[in-house]
């Protein structure tokens, strides 16, 4: 009896020594660095072999022969014309710049039953096709506080000149998400411009605003090849030039975003391929789905 | 004999009473000891792809950078790991990463070191994978920042260009005022090399690199991520239901499963032929970026000293202030306290159709942000003057804030913008609507 | 058994005792050299001497007698009758008044250097304050007047700034204003003896007279949050001219303009920052 209970009583030293080393440690838990090569082996002979074979199938593309496409964007359905944003003289911001004319609601343009401002584009360049860079500056311009043109497919590599042609400052703000951000304030009446360079192409088109006026904005797709259009006022589009065989074009809208993710066409040697592009009117009602919920259970992030 | 019992009893209730404290004591030694494993966290939008999908980037990401507890250091990246890299790897790597100046400790002890540091003073508000969401971080406003953009604001570089390390040395020394980030100026004894804050910038930096790879592959792969399978049945029933109601006829919208199985197919496709390529092109340009971003050419470096700090360049600089030219009061105001027009507005959300619910600017977070009040006296990114004359030479990154240098103002200009602006928190608060009024200057025109 | 409880309870007394002696000795004494810095601490600290001396001699004497009586009942011949006791007048008036007498005595004796800080020397007299420093959530933000210039009440465009680096002249008695921008924060500089709380909407003067030059800790000593223990700061104390000097570095680093400057320039600025 008497020796476990001094037995106790002399545990508790070592107890109250061992509880107090137990605390802390997280920071200072024993870590491990591995080296990882810059580039594997396996990566540089992969990326040798691509190469090779897209030098080789540039030959069987142009060997089969190149085609074009032609048609409109129509929309089914009634689409009633959206106001402008304001009337003229009644800009909300700089009356006496913004306000000399009305900004007009670009968002949905229809005309004759086409929709204007939708992208056609192929996500990336046919296989083995190469295109030769283009240096031909393309130009993007401010006037009356809206950007023209409002949706704008942009080479990459291509130089951009961003203009003003109002007296105030703008500024130019893209939100891309391949490419790096790009917010610089152009000068008022600039007609020479700042340039502006995609280097990277974007997978769907981004947007561009201006923290001036908030009303101000447009769309631009930064591509790697010349198979992109924006449809015209009437919703007419062409692109020329496409290697024959099916091609699967992606049709983006601001109201609808993704319209087609994958549209097939097929292209013939030497022909023109005339197909319109269908477009419920319900799908630009700017709709959404809400965004799926996720549920972190950890703690420790 | 009854007393012998009642003392037996006694004498065995008070030894487990003993035994039961130092039970106690030991449990609770233990039960702090054992902390929950720490986690890099995944992205939403990795944790929104297919799983096929997710299952790849998470084994790209492992590869690359590895886990908080076993770190991979990836030599392609830009970051001075500490310690020569394993020869056989050496020559391939020389001109890969940064010129690391050369030290005789084990490979790694540098991003080791820093790792330690980071998880003692900053994970409880940027969190584990500096995504700016440790435990803290709810509390605060201003957020702390998410590295995983590899965007921070407060740059001496160029517009497009990133964060330098001195930049990062200098917030780590001495804090962001006006926000929650305080001074690490102790965080080495002087004269020691700041070898901790080195460490600490070199993580942040790894960190902040392996956030953006994660994001930019997640890009990528954005068309075989649930939400976009979402988005496209709930188009698909939209568009059906309202041909239904017009009385045409239309396909009813594909089932969840037959989408996910179609994704799934597209993935195995793209895996083969495009995936090793998008986190190579990826990893490519993270890494340039960060290289060019401590290069010389990317520095702003005023091309003439400060315009004389008196009465005269502040009226230039006011003027400039107020005008069309720069419309610097559309968002810090007419009297400058961060209240101008724009923070009453609605501005579109980039990358949706839709307009923040809130009025007022925001960051390429979401985060609702305020224009500086500029008579706080209170400068985050550095009250020196070239600090300010940066500000607005470069903008501010992620923010409405536009770069004027170069297009829009002149080096003068810009000086005569900053002498107004660091002239503002002494001055009395005159609402100057226009031109006309000449402001009132203080007594201390003796400075510089 | 007796003898073991009493042997048990003396253990922890004599280890107590033992413990205190080596201490010092083992470095759980006063931070740094164990003294102190200031002259006002100096005379805390003979305070606190003067109290330990007492403290000591009282646990001492109490402690043996405890274990006199343990011991001497754990040994005594079990027919022995017990020796009550009870009512000593004398014995009560006397362990009545001697304490009573110590405890007046430090009461007494204390009040000098207590009014040395608050009312005899400087305080609440006005002393020019060299420095404005502000405790905020988690760091100590500091403000100087420019050389040759007297402290504001508020920001001037001239003033010079760090954060968490307060530089001080020794040689003469020097004073700072301390304030606060959020919480409650406790200003204390342990090697100098100096504590105060910072109280939102006060600004409370603090002064201490150097005895010599050096770095000395600055911690908060508020429970002020959850990032309490990152208000670590330093103290410097500088000679006259070097204090000088040290602004003079500092504003021409704050007003730098980012073009680079001339050779002979750059060979004045400091080395390292």
């Amino acid at each position: 009896m008497m020796r476990s209970l001094r037995t106790a009583a002399w545990a508790i030293v070592p107890a109250a020594a061992l509880a107090m080393c137990g605390c802390g440690g997280g920071a200072d838990a024993t870590t491990t660095v591995t080296y990882r090569p810059s580039r594997s082996d396996a990566a540089v002979a992969t990326d040798a072999v691509p190469g090779a074979a897209a030098a080789a199938s540039t030959e069987v593309a142009v060997a089969g022969g190149v085609g074009s496409i032609k048609g409109r964007v129509l929309i089914q359905g009634n689409v009633p014309p959206l106001p402008p944003l304001y009337a003229k003289g009644a800009a909300p911001k700089d009356p006496t710049i913004c306000g000399l004319e009305a900004a007009p609601n670009e968002s949905i343009v229809v005309n004759d039953g086409g929709l204007a401002n939708v992208f056609i584009y192929l996500p990336k360049p046919p296989k083995g096709y190469a295109s030769s860079p283009v240096t031909e500056p393309a130009i993007f311009d401010q006037k009356y506080c809206v950007f023209k043109p409002h949706a704008l497919v942009v080479r990459t590599g291509q130089p951009l000149s961003i203009l003003n042609d109002d007296p105030a400052l703008h500024n130019t703000h893209t939100y891309p998400s391949r490419n790096t951000g790009f917010n610089q304030g152009i000068q008022a009446n600039d007609r020479t411009g700042v340039k502006l360079v995609y280097t990277k192409p974007e997978a769907k088109p981004l947007q561009v605003g201006c923290d001036v006026h908030n009303w101000m904005t447009a769309y631009h797709l930064p591509v790697d090849h010349p198979f992109a259009v924006v449809s015209g006022p009437d919703g007419s589009f062409e692109i020329k030039d496409l290697p024959a065989g099916k091609h699967d074009f992606k049709v983006w809208h601001e109201k609808a975003l993704e319209l087609e993710k994958a549209f097939s066409i097929t292209v013939k040697a030497g022909e023109t391929v005339e197909i319109d592009i269908p477009v419920a009117a319900s799908k630009l009602a700017g709709f959404q789905a809400a965004p799926s919920k996720i549920i972190q259970l950890s703690s420790t992030r | 004999m009854h007393g012998r019992k009642f003392s037996m009893f006694r004498h065995s209730a008070s030894a487990a009473l003993l035994a039961a404290a130092s039970l106690g004591l030991v449990l609770t030694g233990s039960g702090c000891a054992k902390n929950p494993e720490a986690q890099f966290a995944w992205r939403d939008s990795t944790e929104l792809l297919i799983p096929d999908a997710r299952k790849t980037v998470q084994k790209t990401m492992h590869e690359s950078f590895g886990t908080p507890h076993d770190l991979v250091a990836w030599a392609r990246m830009p970051v001075q790991y500490g310690g020569l890299a394993p020869a056989a790897a050496a020559t391939d790597d020389a001109a890969a990463g940064d010129a690391a100046p050369v030290d005789n400790g084990p490979f790694g002890h540098q991003l080791q070191l820093g790792r330690q540091v980071y998880m003692k003073n900053c994970l409880h508000c940027h969190g584990v994978a500096g995504d700016g969401a440790g435990p803290t971080a709810r509390y605060l406003n201003p957020k702390p920042r998410d590295y995983r953009l590899g965007l921070f604001k407060f740059t001496s570089t160029l517009a497009p260009e990133r964060i330098t390390r001195d930049d990062l040395h200098r917030v780590v020394k001495y804090g962001i005022p006006g926000t929650y980030m305080p001074s690490f100026l102790l965080l080495d004894k002087p004269g020691t090399g700041d070898v901790n804050t080195k460490a600490v910038i070199e993580y942040v930096r790894w960190l902040a690199m392996r956030g953006e790879m994660e994001k930019r592959i997640d890009d990528e792969l954005v068309d075989y991520s649930l939400a976009s399978i979402d988005d496209e049945i709930a188009k698909a029933k939209n568009s059906y239901e309202s041909a239904k109601a017009s009385g045409e006829k239309a396909d009813p919208p594909p089932s969840r499963s037959a989408l996910t199985r179609k994704a799934a197919g597209d993935f195995k496709t793209y895996l083969a032929e495009d995936y090793a390529d998008a986190v190579d092109g990826t990893a490519d340009f993270i890494a340039e970026n960060w290289i060019r971003a401590d290069e010389e050419a990317s520095l702003i470096v005023p091309k003439v000293a400060r315009v004389t700090d008196n009465a005269a360049s502040r009226e230039r600089g006011r003027l400039l202030y107020m005008s069309d030219k720069t419309k610097c009061y559309t968002c810090h105001g007419h009297t400058g306290k961060g209240n101008g027009p724009a923070t009453e507005d609605f501005w579109p959300k980039p990358g949706s159709t839709e307009k923040y619910a809130n009025r007022g600017l925001h960051d390429v977070w979401g985060n609702k942000l305020s224009p500086r009040n500029l008579r706080q006296g209170q400068y985050r990114g550095g009250r020196r003057p070239v600090d300010v004359f940066r500000r607005i030479y470069a903008g501010i990154k992620t923010t409405p804030m536009p770069a004027f240098g170069g297009t829009v103002l002149k080096d003068e200009d810009i000086w005569d913008v900053v002498n107004y602006v660091m002239s503002l928190p002494y001055e009395p608060e005159v609402p100057s609507a226009g031109p006309a009024k000449a402001p009132r200057m203080a007594a201390t025109e003796a400075r510089q | 058994m007796g003898k073991f409880w009493a042997v048990f309870f003396m253990v922890f007394a004599v280890a107590c005792v033992a413990l205190c002696a080596v201490a010092p000795y083992c470095g759980w004494w006063f931070p740094g050299d164990g003294k102190a810095h200031s002259t006002l601490g100096q005379k805390i600290d003979d305070l606190f001497y003067l109290i330990l001396v007492i403290v000591t001699v009282t646990f001492i004497g109490t402690q043996i007698a405890i274990g006199y009586v343990l011991w001497r009942g754990a040994t005594h011949n079990p027919n022995e009758k017990a020796l009550f006791s009870h009512g000593s007048h004398t014995l009560e008036v006397v362990w009545t008044i001697v304490p009573s007498g110590v405890l007046l005595f430090i009461a007494l004796y204390q009040m000098d250097v207590w009014a040395h800080y608050r009312i005899k020397t400087y305080f609440p007299q006005k002393m020019e304050p060299v420095a404005e420093v502000t405790a905020r959530q988690f760091e100590w933000r500091i403000r100087y007047p420019a050389r040759g210039k007297k402290l504001m009440p508020t920001p001037q465009p001239d003033d010079i700034y760090t954060v968490n680096d307060i530089h001080v002249p020794t040689g003469h008695p020097v004073a700072i204003s301390l304030r606060t921008e959020d919480v409650q924060h406790s200003f204390f500089v342990p090697m100098l003896r100096v504590k105060q709380d910072a109280v939102p909407g006060l600004v409370i003067p603090v002064w201490w007279e150097m005895t010599d030059t050096g770095t000395f800790e600055v911690t908060c000593a508020e429970l002020c949050g959850w990032g309490h223990y990152k208000m670590k700061a330093q103290v410097v104390a500088q000679s006259e001219d070097d204090f000088e000097a040290w602004k003079t570095t500092t504003a021409a680093e704050q007003f730098y303009d980012g073009v680079p400057r001339s050779a002979t320039e750059v060979a004045q600025r400091p080395q390292g920052e």
